[in-house]
């Protein structure tokens, strides 16, 4: 709880809290744009820079992106602070002059107006539509591109994005009004009479719901009642399960927007390949990698079910994984070739094992993420599947090594000592038969 | 050969001595980017030609860049029992003479440059040594202690110059935190532009939580005319990798980056190759030395983005993300590559770095003024008699840089400005050359050390011209992400283009400083924190020369086309037509015999009359 001073008065604040926090919560009024308290600080618009004093040192920092220390002294509106507040608005506003938000910062701070030429351009970049995309529905269907004066929102490559959920997130939160929502995608779904998925469908809110007013929100009895209820677009109450951080179920990390193969393989899709990797709970049982063989070379014909890596772990003890699913290997991870360790410290991201073509075709994959139960090998998040199936996996593991070799799990049923060395050579078979099907 | 004992190191430091001290000639020719530039493979191609044609007994060999690019491409010969003889400006022709003259047994003099000392040896012939030449008399290697030297592809070669040995030292005789305090003790400051003392970077990371650590280097370099990182990496990569694993042993990283621009293929070539040796004589990878550390290296290259050489962006392109500036705290060496903490320094420090451990800090810290300690390498360019790459002990004066190792002023002209610190440096005019070069100073004036690029500018040059060229470079490579940075640099051009257009307002440089002030004190990275120097530099030195194009619309240096007028002095004019003929617009009319005149509203200012006329009768004001 560190305490510190926001223009001469004494605060303190919890921990992890931002200059920008404890300042609003001294009631000190700092502007802000690209800020969003739902999202990750950005720190692009510099409006709600403040002067910061810390060991003798004084330095101008972004408050939403400073984290509040013990014994800091801040001025909210020094001179220095006040004019320069005054050029940004100036320098936005001229980029986009007829914005209402940016014309009401404007007399509020007192920006001039008019001293250098107009652009006319209508997106800001302050980035809130990106970030309310990729952070709070996980959809990553826009994104910058372009350095410099070229910056720009746009979807991927500029073409149609395939990954929008059409969720209006993004129009949402923008500040000059320079995201619509478009009709010709619309249109075309009502032209080809394919399933009309309500958008809380597609943002995962309900299990299922086609929309009856053509995809007109503001005819639609539910969307109002939500939006009422709410007070604010439904994507920022669809949380926490969208951010992709890994958490703890049953004493195992499990990566939210994956899918898991009985044999303990995680299956990411990217781009229409899936990248595969060895879930937490196996690591566990496998202690320390030493090194990391694969049975298949780059470019083969993967089928589902066969063996694809052959693990070495410590006392010579060994592990197979097997495929989950039929496909061409198209990459196999350099990193945890050379570095096995790999495995264990980064298990969801730079551990990844291989990069997989699939044989089934991509539409029939990506549905995947909605129909768990149309693949029985798979099994999903976001309806409780995986905690189930974890639950089921642990009670085997202690029915398994109950009375065998001492005590080597917890009372949460996590391995506490390295099981390739102190089970036998019968035991660790059966572990490896067990779980990994191998 | 795996290298485990210290016996080892010096069995490989002889087969180096061997090598650089050959039994029979050795022709070493230097193949650097800047050497290939100027013909020095054409150079390399002929004298192969000719030693296998005249089935000679010769060891030839390419080496890194001398510094001095005046005088590329080099070629330099070894006899045994002689110092080394550096021969200046070959080319294919001057080659063979030169070869064909050492096959009678003497040494053709009349072609070579000077003479650098190997053992001892004293020459036969009259000639200069090295540093009696005024470009090397003020000079001290100590980055550039190889390069040139020896074959930047031979391992043993580094070895016989001490190389590795102060890994050896670190290793074996040191624990990690004695070797953050003989860093320390030496006072070494990164040398990427800020200055930031590296043992305390060092020590940060080392106390950050995490068992996973990296060390990068930055190898980015991209500040218009600057190539110090360039000629170590070609000429010396080796010296850059044990610093890095000097630092990864002190910090506790067991992998390490180093972020090249692709631009630079040719020292990717060599770091590749370096790598892979050190690799595999055990200098890299597991258990080095047989000791319990592990360290590997590997090259991550970078797409051509400017910003991408400050730190966070740098870290975000090695993960393969957009390049990309993230607000600092955290800092790296709490949050860096993969969130881990990681380590950045540039080229010139880790090349530091062995130098540092290997002779002591007690010798490092002799060397260099109060704070800031060693040499630091400049590339020196621009209106300059002697382009080159220089490296001087710190607390030299810009005065002996720009005119005892320069040499003045190219043809004659007066000095006008000196810009360090490339875009993001500031222009330091004639009143502070005697300034002593050290980070403190240089920041003094509103400048920068940078990473070491140094524009020599004449009276000739315009600096309002000047601050407009080097925004239009900004503005290319600024990444967009904050307002100030991104709006402001634009908005600044679009002045500066106006005021060189002669369109510039009263109100322009009040405007002016409110945006450079604001884009320097808000912009969230280290780009936008220094871009508007040039301008506030520029305003502060050489206001009169705004205050000329806006009042006057007049550009005092005749440089700004829309500004300056071209006529002829009659007195001068020999009447000999040639302008007359040359023109592309026919705006200079006259007859035979009788002097010509201007039409000036035909005239587009080309230029092409006032180089070619002899007696100088055109004149642009």
């Amino acid at each position: 709880m560190p305490t510190l001073s926001i223009d001469g008065k004494r605060t303190t604040v919890p921990d992890g809290a931002t200059v920008l926090e404890a300042a609003r919560s001294a009631g000190r009024e700092i502007p802000t744009l690209c800020y969003h308290p739902e999202l990750r600080p950005y720190g692009a618009c510099r409006l709600c820079t403040v002067e910061v004093t810390q060991e003798g040192r004084t330095r101008l920092q972004a408050s939403c992106a400073m984290p509040a220390e013990e014994g800091m002294a801040v001025a909210t509106a020094s001179e220095r602070v006040l004019a320069g507040r005054r050029v940004i608005v100036e320098l936005l506003l001229s980029r986009s002059p007829d914005a209402p938000r940016l014309r009401e910062l404007a007399a509020r701070v007192g920006a001039r107006h008019g001293r250098v030429r107009p652009k006319n351009e209508k997106c800001i970049l302050c980035g809130l539509c990106v970030g309310v995309c990729a952070e709070i529905l996980g959809a990553r269907a826009i994104g910058f591109a372009g350095r410099g004066v070229t910056r720009r929102v746009t979807t991927p490559f500029d073409g149609p994005g395939q990954e929008c959920l059409a969720c209006g997130a993004c129009a949402s939160v923008c500040p000059t009004g320079a995201i619509a929502m478009e009709r010709r995608t619309l249109e075309r779904i009502k032209a080809e009479g394919s399933p009309r998925y309500c958008r809380y469908m597609r943002m995962r809110m309900v299990p299922y719901a086609i929309c009856s007013n053509a995809f007109e929100c503001y005819r639609c009895e539910v969307d109002q009642r939500m939006v009422d209820s709410f007070g604010t677009h439904p994507a920022f109450v669809a949380r926490p399960a969208r951010r992709l951080e890994p958490i703890e179920v049953h004493g195992y990390l499990v990566m939210p927007e994956r899918h898991y193969h009985p044999a303990h393989v995680w299956v990411e899709r990217i781009d229409g390949h899936v990248r595969l990797g060895v879930d937490d709970f196996a690591q566990r049982l496998l202690g320390g990698v030493v090194e990391v063989r694969p049975l298949k070379e780059r470019g083969a014909d993967v089928q589902a079910g066969e063996i694809l890596w052959e693990l070495l772990l410590a006392k010579g003890r060994t592990a197979r994984l097997r495929a989950p699913l039929a496909g061409q290997l198209v990459r196999i991870n350099d990193g945890v070739l050379r570095d096995p360790t790999l495995l264990g410290k980064a298990p969801f991201s730079r551990g990844w094992m291989c990069l997989v073509r699939p044989a089934q075709a991509d539409a029939e994959l990506a549905a995947l993420r909605y129909r768990a139960a149309a693949v029985p090998y798979f099994r999903v998040l976001d309806a409780d599947p995986v905690g189930d199936w974890l639950g089921e996996e642990v009670e085997k593991l202690q029915r398994l090594l109950a009375g065998r070799t001492g005590e080597v799990l917890t009372d949460g049923g996590v391995p506490r000592r390295n099981l390739p060395e102190v089970l036998s050579e019968d035991d660790w078979r059966q572990v490896t038969k067990t779980f990994f099907g191998a | 050969m795996r290298i485990t004992e210290y016996e080892h190191l010096e069995g490989l430091a002889r087969a180096g001595l061997q090598s650089l001290r050959p039994e029979r000639t050795r022709i070493a020719v230097g193949t650097a980017s800047c050497g290939a530039a100027t013909g020095g493979r054409e150079v390399l191609q002929a004298v192969r030609q000719d030693i296998e044609e005249l089935g000679l007994d010769i060891d030839l060999r390419e080496t890194g860049c001398i510094g001095f690019c005046q005088v590329e491409p080099v070629l330099e010969v070894r006899r045994p029992g002689e110092p080394r003889v550096l021969f200046h400006n070959v080319d294919a022709r001057k080659a063979r003479q030169i070869i064909h003259t050492l096959v009678t047994g003497r040494m053709p003099v009349e072609y070579a440059l000077c003479w650098i000392p190997l053992d001892g040896e004293r020459p036969t012939w009259q000639l200069p040594r090295y540093d009696q030449l005024p470009f090397y008399a003020k000079q001290q290697k100590i980055v550039l202690r190889n390069c040139g030297l020896i074959d930047p592809e031979s391992l043993a070669e580094y070895a016989a110059g001490g190389g590795y040995r102060a890994l050896w030292r670190a290793l074996t005789e040191m624990s990690p935190d004695e070797v953050i305090a003989e860093v320390e003790r030496a006072g070494l400051r990164g040398r990427g532009g800020a200055g930031f003392p590296t043992a305390r970077k060092w020590r940060l990371c080392r106390l950050a939580a995490g068992e996973e650590k990296f060390v990068v280097c930055n190898a980015d370099e991209g500040d218009p005319g600057a190539y110090m990182d360039r000629a170590v990496l070609e000429g010396d990569p080796h010296s850059v990798l044990e610093g890095m694993a000097i630092g990864a042993y002190a910090i506790g990283a067991s992998e390490g980056y180093i972020y090249v621009r692709d631009e630079y293929p040719l020292a990717i070539l060599k770091l590749e190759r370096a790598i892979a040796d050190a690799g595999a004589a055990g200098l890299l990878g597991r258990s080095i030395f047989g000791r319990p550390f592990n360290f590997n290296v590997y090259l991550a290259r970078g797409g051509g983005a400017f910003v991408c050489g400050e730190e966070t962006s740098l870290l975000q392109s090695i993960e393969g993300k957009m390049g990309e500036p993230n607000q600092r705290p955290p800092f790296p060496a709490q949050k860096g590559l993969w969130d881990k903490p990681t380590n950045v320094n540039n080229v010139e420090t880790w090349a530091n770095v062995p130098e540092v451990v290997g002779r002591g800090s007690t010798w490092f810290a002799g060397i260099g003024t109060g704070g800031s300690k060693g040499t630091k390498v400049f590339s020196l360019v621009g209106k300059i008699q002697n382009t080159g790459l220089v490296e001087v002990p710190m607390g030299i004066t810009l005065r002996e840089i720009v005119f005892d190792i320069g040499g003045g002023v190219l043809g004659g002209k007066k000095f006008k400005a000196v810009q360090t610190g490339g875009p993001s440096g500031g222009c330091i005019p004639e009143k502070f050359l005697d300034l002593p070069v050290d980070f403190d100073e240089l920041s003094r004036t509103g400048s920068i050390m940078g990473s070491g690029g140094m524009i020599v500018m004449d009276e000739g040059t315009c600096m309002v011209d000047v601050a407009r060229y080097f925004l239009d470079f900004l503005k290319e490579e600024s990444c967009g992400k904050c307002v100030p940075c991104r709006e402001g640099i634009d908005r600044m051009l679009e002045i500066l283009a106006r005021i060189c257009n002669g369109e510039g307002r009263t109100e322009d440089l009040v405007l002016l400083e409110e945006f450079a002030t604001t884009t320097k004190d808000f912009s969230l990275c280290g780009l936008g924190g220094t871009a508007p120097n040039p301008v506030l530099t520029t305003l502060q030195y050489f206001r009169d020369e705004y205050e000329a194009h806006i009042r006057e619309r007049r550009c005092p240096a005749a440089v700004c086309r829309a500004l300056v007028k071209y006529s002829i002095q009659y007195e001068r004019c020999n009447d000999c037509g040639a302008c007359l003929k040359l023109c592309p617009t026919g705006a200079i009319v006259g007859y035979d015999k009788r002097p010509h005149y201007f039409h000036a509203d035909k005239c587009i200012k080309c230029g092409a009359c006032l180089e070619l006329c002899k007696p100088g009768a055109i004149t642009v004001a």
